[in-house]
């Protein structure tokens, strides 16, 4: 087994049995991976934010792959791109997402006043990890990509990993073992699975 | 909150510590003395090769980027000043207890120190944002604010599951959990040990305070600082163990550092950048 590791912002394709595509250390981040069973084309993306900002420095490792990666509104669509380039068929795509987790939620500003009530959205912007999830959920949608099983949310960080060849997703919460989530190869008929229960289940 | 007999405890592990290598010893007596010149600094300092290397990368990351990479010793103590030297001793001597694993936190070799060198990074740029100067300070206050995890982590080997499980059960966050299940938390614990080692006070108190910098009497604008940039690093899952994103961000901070929420979001993304530049976004497997 080689590991291809997918960094943040990075998308890594491939169709070479014995890889395995990971995406470790998932914070905030959304890992997206996608897998068409008859040509056995798998790719992963580990998205950083959820939008493109206009006032981004580029640094010089931000080369194109890199940069399309990084945010959620360029990342999805990059990714079936890619897929296509190596071969898979759009329409027959399957897709997992993990990550999303976020922080403790903020304590109230004290210097707003209360009036928004329990809901309240000031700072809702500072939650990273949902907003990514979210705008993943809506690009998929968007790009009539089904996503056929989900491990997002908690406070906890993951790892995930996706089999080259078979579609076998698996997650692992920091200091747990690896869990299946999906098999990709096994059409779900578009039924989400969402899994965000347990940490220790 | 804490109670003594875990105080004491934690107190004893504080005496058992390793101590600083002999020659960061050396070069901090040495700048703490007003006497010293810049030369002798330097000629202490090289004594030490490995330490040489590891100040020189450090002097490196936090220099001013765009200019001309530092390579000696007497040019990193002109080019970044006695001052930072002195806590850039301290904190590569630490690197070494930060990068063994802590089984506790199930944190891999080099995980700890790739959160705080990111942590470190991050703190810079927000005091860069912010305008808090000198912003080296706050890259070294960064690099050391999980410190404490190092001597915590002889507690957690068999409890981490138990404090984890407490986040979850009671929906609390891990500072706290830590607080309930062991007496104290790994702030607390860092904070000690930078006391131990007799760092500036301002330094002690930053790492003491950066979960929860608003409940100090007089909030201290690096302790702020330290408090955004270890969510940020954290929300970024660089170097992130069993403890995760159980942390709480604190509006009031960043209303206090005059952070709205778009900016944030774009110190997220240069933190990002940083590391990338930095090779610190990925995991070694």
């Amino acid at each position: 087994m080689t590991t291809l590791p997918v960094d943040m912002g990075h998308t890594v394709i491939s169709k070479t049995k014995g890889h395995r595509l990971v995406a470790f250390g998932l914070g905030a981040c959304v890992g997206v991976c996608v897998y068409d069973p008859l040509s056995q084309v798998g790719g992963m993306v580990h998205i950083v934010l959820p939008r493109t900002l206009v006032s981004a420095n580029h640094s010089k490792q931000d080369g194109d792959s890199i940069l399309l990666g990084k945010f959620a509104d360029t990342a999805v669509a990059h990714l079936i791109a890619e897929c296509i380039r190596f071969g898979a068929n759009p329409e027959r795509l399957q897709c997992a997402i993990a990550g999303g987790a976020s922080v403790f939620q903020s304590i109230p500003r004290v210097n707003k006043p209360l009036a928004d009530g329990p809901n309240n959205k000031s700072g809702s912007r500072l939650e990273i990890g949902r907003r990514n999830v979210e705008a993943v959920r809506n690009f998929a949608e968007e790009l009539k990509l089904s996503i056929v099983a989900e491990d997002i949310g908690g406070t906890w960080g993951r790892t995930l990993t996706m089999v080259a060849g078979t579609g076998e997703v698996y997650v692992r919460a920091v200091g747990s073992e690896d869990r299946l989530l999906a098999n990709l190869a096994i059409s779900a008929e578009g039924k989400t699975i969402p899994v965000e229960g347990q940490r220790f289940a | 909150m804490h109670n003594a007999n875990a105080l004491e405890l934690l107190v004893a592990q504080v005496e058992n510590l390793p101590g600083l290598a002999e020659v960061a010893l050396r070069v901090i007596r040495t700048v703490d003395n007003p006497r010293s010149s810049a030369a002798q600094v330097a000629h202490e300092l090289s004594t030490d090769q490995a330490l040489t290397a590891r100040v020189l990368k450090l002097a490196n990351s936090v220099a001013f980027t765009g200019s001309r990479p530092i390579s000696t010793v007497s040019e990193a103590v002109v080019r970044v000043g006695m001052r930072s030297i002195r806590n850039l001793a301290y904190a590569a001597s630490c690197e070494q207890m930060m990068t063994d694993p802590l089984d506790g936190y199930a944190l891999k070799h080099g995980e700890l120190w790739r959160h705080s060198y990111a942590c470190g990074m991050a703190a810079q740029i927000i005091a860069k944002t912010v305008g808090y100067k000198p912003s080296e300070e706050a890259f070294v206050a960064g690099l050391l604010h999980d410190i404490g995890k190092v001597m915590l982590n002889t507690y957690l080997r068999d409890n981490y599951a138990r404090v984890r499980a407490r986040v979850e059960s009671d929906a609390i966050p891990f500072m706290e959990a830590e607080v309930a299940e062991l007496g104290f938390d790994h702030a607390m614990a860092g904070g000690m040990m930078l006391k131990h080692w007799r760092l500036p006070e301002n330094l002690v108190d930053a790492i003491t305070d950066h979960y929860d910098p608003m409940a100090s009497e007089k909030p201290s604008q690096l302790s702020q600082i330290v408090h955004v940039a270890d969510i940020v690093t954290t929300m970024l899952g660089i170097g992130i163990g069993v403890d995760g994103l159980a942390y709480r961000l604190d509006q009031n901070v960043l209303d206090s550092l005059k952070i709205t929420d778009e900016s944030f979001e774009i110190i997220v993304n240069q933190v990002y950048e940083a590391a990338l530049n930095e090779g610190l976004e990925s995991q070694k497997i």
